[in-house]
């Protein structure tokens, strides 16, 4: 009882002092926690492609080895050659089968047959919607990838000189 | 800056490290990898889903609770049948993808139909064994062995009818788009699917048939 009220309240505590505090303590590098691996090397949120151009891993903790290198030589690595990204595109079909998916779920639980065969005919209707799509790709431009990635980077080097440290 | 950075670790997969094994050697694999390979993590999701029913029927069929046993119920020669329909639906699908890989929309069509009619063949033998069952007394309900029975063969069962309705779907779209690319990965997807069914009905079949009626 004593530990779950402790709990509860350094949980309040946290909360309010992340609202109060909110300004000070915002994160503009993605990497708060000055982390190890390479889902802390890209912004929060991150943009849809993830990554601006494909890391290299050579092992275990692979964004501290790029951080290592960029702490001994104080500066951030030099910029990459951008290359556009190939992206499918957004497609709310998930959503709707999973909906029609619920639908079934419960007609057949609770015995209503025509629900269940309207659930049925939805989902398959949705997924020949979903399978009768030409264009189902797209292309991010380099220029844009380039755009997103500068303005990753410099929030980073703003970190460099803000803390000292290097946090890419 | 531009990338003159010998050691720029970003580079990888653009053409350098081509002989490092692994994640980014060589770029992103080709689509119809990615989404052979997507198919399979499905179809092995489904074989683990299958891997429990067997075992809840591995446990249970003893569990007649004084109601009819595997032996007393089960028609040999039926289920004969309708391993011989699937066993030889699954030739004709491998004919039919072979038949669209190589772009004979004729041969493709005619393996595709005897494909649906084998397996339909198979639902309808599954349907009236099932109905038997039940007009008999020994539905799922019956006891702890027939509710593992009826869920194991059922859940393969509702797979097929589902790639039934997959197959007519596929014949339609090679029908409207012609031989496309990504048509083409979906009827591999597809020819997978149909031959995960098979396996899975050889195991159905030696486990709950052949050992049902030895026992």
């Amino acid at each position: 009882m004593i530990i779950v009220t402790a709990g509860v309240v350094c949980q309040i505590v946290q909360l309010v002092y992340s609202i109060v505090n909110r300004e000070k303590l915002r994160d503009y590098t993605g990497d708060p926690w000055d982390g190890r691996s390479l889902e802390w090397a890209t912004t929060s949120p991150p943009p849809v492609f993830n990554f601006a151009v494909l890391p290299d891993v050579h092992g275990e903790e692979a964004y501290w080895g790029l951080k290592e290198r960029a702490r001994e030589l104080g500066q951030l690595r030099p910029e990459p050659e951008y290359q556009p990204i190939h992206m499918p595109r957004n497609s709310p079909t998930g959503f709707v089968c999973a909906f029609f998916a619920t639908l079934i779920g419960f007609a057949l639980i609770w015995h209503i047959w025509w629900l269940a065969i309207v659930g049925l005919i939805g989902a398959y209707a949705t997924f020949v919607v979903f399978a009768w799509r030409d264009v189902k790709e797209y292309w991010i431009p380099a220029e844009e990838v380039a755009r997103l990635d500068r303005l990753n980077r410099s929030a980073r080097a703003e970190a460099i000189t803000r803390t000292g440290m290097a946090p890419l | 800056m531009t990338a003159t950075h010998p050691d720029d670790p970003n580079l990888v997969g653009h053409g350098r490290h081509r002989d490092v094994p692994g994640q980014g050697g060589g770029g992103p694999a080709p689509t119809r990898i990615v989404v052979g390979y997507g198919f399979w993590i499905f179809l092995l999701s489904d074989i683990v889903m299958f891997s429990c029913f067997f075992a809840a029927y591995a446990v249970l069929h003893g569990a007649t609770a004084g109601g009819p046993t595997a032996r007393q119920l089960f028609d040999t020669n039926l289920v004969a049948l309708e391993t011989g329909c699937l066993l030889a639906s699954s030739f004709s699908c491998g004919l039919a993808t072979l038949a669209a890989y190589a772009h004979y929309p004729v041969k493709f069509y005619a393996a595709m139909s005897v494909t649906y009619v084998l397996g339909l063949a198979f639902v309808v033998l599954e349907v009236r064994e099932f109905a038997h069952l039940v007009s008999i007394g020994a539905g799922p309900q019956r006891s702890a062995f027939l509710s593992a029975f009826f869920s194991l063969v059922g859940c393969h069962g509702v797979h097929v009818t589902v790639g039934l309705l997959w197959l007519l779907t596929m014949m339609a779209q090679v029908f409207a788009k012609g031989f496309r690319r990504d048509i083409m990965h979906r009827m591999m997807c597809f020819s997978l699917f149909w031959h995960a069914l098979d396996i899975i009905w050889v195991a159905l079949f030696t486990v709950v048939y052949l050992l049902g009626v030895i026992q």
